[in-house]
């Protein structure tokens, strides 16, 4: 069977370099960069080349990036230090309500602690709107965190504007910038942010590693306790080979952002064209909004977004629902939810997310599997 | 695309429906794997059983190594209103239910085969024992499997046309020892895996009905516990917990084995008994009655075989329509315990007639 994967958004595969550099160093370099000796030092200059890489992906100082498991982990870090100021003080965070789980769920414990939280819904068209954000603020707020590009919708949000606003206040700005490295080019700077998560496998890195960035200045409360690894900011040894890996990926997707945009824009407006025609009354989400390129939310009217990707999977065409649950309970995407779709409409979401080395041959057969899944799908739903 | 027919198949992780799958590809089937998640993980997480998590890993795992798609699919709601609220209802009642004749029709073959409609497949299969063979006219007929010892028909027959036309059970003509041999020749990983049954839920100690009732936060009619002869011997707190015949459990002792006479819905009563032949009875009522041939007109009589419970040997008896919702069935021996709520299955030779719920008997 030919496979087609087109869920990028869920991991991407390791580029050949990576997976090269990933090799060389977990051979070569089996030292603990925390030892004094030759094995500690060789290790801790492949930690000092990734962190230099990884820094100029999002423009920041190499001091202000600290090495994670992966954008989970540096999404719980921030709730963590607010956790922290909470013990202190009554604090108050803003986010939206179309944030990945992590994020979410790191609100709803702190909702637990005491913490005020207020999640800001997006608009019809997937865009979060700042100054809707700025009017939640309250005199208590400490933090805002609002992703940079939305996973289901691919919806770039108006982060620099947030973090004006937020800073008028003294007010933390986070951004989960997972789904926008490699993507559109980044620059803390610009964005403004104090804090910005990214994760390896969503740029053709490896999985398990990722990045907190945490601007200078910040005296960041650690979430692992333990050694004084990434200066006191994150303890536990060093992943490394993934580091590495992570630092090769991230100089690839600094290079490669204007070819990668380019190629998946061609390919998605291929598979967008392609399905408006077999499917008119297809629904694009986020279509007004600057997206990021390879991302296509779509709704096919009376059709189970389940049921769809299960069907084209069958034909080895990998794509993704909202959210993942078991095959047959299928609860609606919270993004489409949190854009105020309704429940049906929500549904019916399927979500295309493309990569540079997909074909044209791949998006045609896509087409055509849909052309043949949807109008059956559509058949059988009078029962 | 492939132009090979597209089945799906119950894979529980046992070695029945693995090999079931593996039949079906040989076959030349587009096989794909679909694991029922019938409870919530809440519930299932320490069962080892079919719906567990452990089968779930089985199940893919032995689809990794058939090369075929795998899907776990969550029907709790479904189990829980067609399967266990209805158990429920008729333990309710001073009953026995079969919860698996309730998921053989409304889930397997029910929700099961919705889903696999939806994934483009036109039939389900599955591991069990039993065949379908057609008739004459060119139905599918249900039939025993052909390992009576393994025979799973009684606990299908409440399938209707639609659904046997879209059954497909690959095992239906070989014994046990023939697939654990077979399975073993294709190397699968749970070639010596214990049997899962049809059950899935391994029960001691009335564990079922009592983790139902705690489930639906229902309440069971208490009462006493007595002996023939009207003495109370003790007080018990729920009808729920006791079914005809039953001897473990019971908690109380007359020096001799005891068993359950009878459950009193209206006062909680529940007689005991140390004499077996207080249990023997050769005449029962049936309704719900599942006919796969012509319909029976009222005061038609069919000479046939009857089963009460699963793995029981089959009884010649007359079975008459005694009116459109009941009908009678004489046996020609006396069976014990035939229990108010279980199927009672009707077979000619190997065909399933049909079947219904055990009313009571004379």
């Amino acid at each position: 069977m030919n496979k087609i994967y087109l869920d990028h958004n869920a991991t991407t595969a390791p580029s050949p370099q990576v997976i090269a550099d990933v090799s060389r160093v977990m051979a070569e370099f089996f030292g603990n960069p925390s030892s004094q000796h030759w094995a500690g030092q060789d290790a801790k200059r492949i930690l000092d080349v990734a962190r230099a890489r990884a820094s100029k992906l999002i423009g920041s100082k190499a001091d202000e990036i600290v090495f994670t498991s992966g954008a989970t982990e540096s999404n719980n870090t921030v709730f963590a230090h607010v956790a922290a100021l909470a013990r202190k003080r009554s604090v108050h965070v803003v986010t939206s309500a179309i944030e990945h789980s992590s994020v979410l769920n790191s609100c709803a414990a702190l909702e637990q602690q005491g913490v005020k939280v207020t999640y800001v819904q997006a608009a019809w068209d997937g865009r979060i709107n700042a100054r809707q954000i700025e009017a939640a603020f309250t005199p208590e707020t400490v933090l805002v965190s609002v992703m940079l590009a939305n996973n289901d919708t691919g919806v770039i949000q108006p982060i620099a504007d947030i973090a004006v606003f937020a800073h008028a206040r003294g007010i933390l700005v986070h951004t989960d910038a997972v789904q926008a490295a490699g993507r559109i080019p980044l620059d803390v700077k610009t964005l403004g942010v104090d804090f910005l998560s990214l994760s390896a496998h969503k740029f053709c890195g490896p999985r398990g590693v990722g990045v907190l960035y945490v601007k200078s200045g910040i005296e960041l409360v650690p979430l692992m306790q333990g050694g004084k690894q990434e200066t006191a900011r994150r303890a536990g040894t060093e992943n490394i080979p993934g580091i590495a890996g992570l630092g090769v990926a991230a100089e690839q997707a600094q290079q490669g952002v204007s070819n990668y945009t380019q190629r998946c824009v061609q390919l998605r407006s291929l598979l967008q064209q392609g399905i408006l025609s077999l499917f008119p009354d297809t629904r694009i989400y986020g279509e007004t909004a600057d997206r990021v390129a390879n991302t296509l939310s779509m709704g096919f009217p009376g059709v189970d977004g389940m049921a769809l990707m299960l069907n084209l999977d069958i034909e080895g065409i990998a794509i993704s629902i909202g959210s993942a649950c078991g095959a047959g309970d299928h609860e609606p995407s919270h993004v489409h939810k949190g854009m105020g779709c309704t429940e049906e409409d929500a549904l019916s979401v399927v979500r295309f997310s493309l990569g540079p080395e997909n074909t044209e041959e791949e998006i045609d057969a896509t087409l055509a599997a849909l052309g043949r899944a949807v109008p059956r799908l559509r058949s059988m739903r009078v029962k | 695309m492939s132009n090979k027919p597209r089945i799906v198949v119950g894979l529980s992780g046992g070695v029945d429906s693995t090999l079931a799958a593996s039949m079906l590809l040989e076959q030349n089937y587009e096989v794909v794997g679909v694991t029922l998640r019938l409870l919530p993980c809440e519930d299932s997480g320490e069962r080892r059983s079919c719906c567990g998590l452990d089968g779930v890993a089985q199940a893919r795992a032995v689809a990794g190594q058939l090369g075929i798609r795998h899907y776990v699919a969550d029907c709790h709601d479904a189990f829980t209103d067609n399967v266990l609220k209805q158990s429920w209802n008729v333990y309710a009642q001073g009953m026995t239910p079969n919860p698996c004749v309730l998921c053989n029709r409304h889930i397997k073959f029910g929700w099961l085969l919705d889903f696999a409609k939806t994934l483009g497949a036109e039939q389900v299969a599955t591991g069990h024992y039993a065949q379908m063979i057609p008739d004459a006219t060119g139905h599918r007929r249900l039939h025993r499997g052909a390992d009576h010892k393994k025979d799973q028909s009684y606990f299908l027959y409440a399938l209707d046309q639609y659904q046997l036309d879209a059954a497909i059970m690959p095992l239906g003509g070989m014994t046990k020892p023939r697939v654990r041999e077979l399975a073993a020749e294709r190397g699968f990983v749970n070639a010596h895996r214990q049997d899962s049954q049809d059950v899935c839920f391994a029960v001691d100690n009335g564990g079922f009905p009592e983790f139902m009732r705690q489930r639906f936060g229902a309440t069971s009619k208490p009462g006493v516990l007595v002996d023939d002869a009207g003495k109370i011997l003790a007080q018990h707190d729920g009808i729920h917990k006791f079914t005809l015949g039953q001897r473990k459990g019971i908690g109380v002792a007359l020096g001799k084995p005891a068993f359950v006479k009878s459950v009193n819905l209206q006062t909680g009563a529940v007689v005991l008994s140390t004499e077996k032949a207080d249990l023997l009875s050769d005449h029962t009522f049936v309704r719900n009655l599942i006919w796969h041939g012509e319909p029976l007109q009222q005061g038609q009589e069919v000479e046939c075989e009857v089963q009460t419970r699963h793995g029981q040997k089959a009884v010649s008896c007359i079975i008459r329509q005694e009116n459109s919702d009941m009908i009678s069935v004489r046996l020609s021996e006396a069976l014990f315990a035939i229990t108010p709520g279980q199927a009672a299955v009707f077979y000619q030779g190997s065909l399933v007639l049909g079947g219904g719920s055990i009313v009571g008997t004379l």
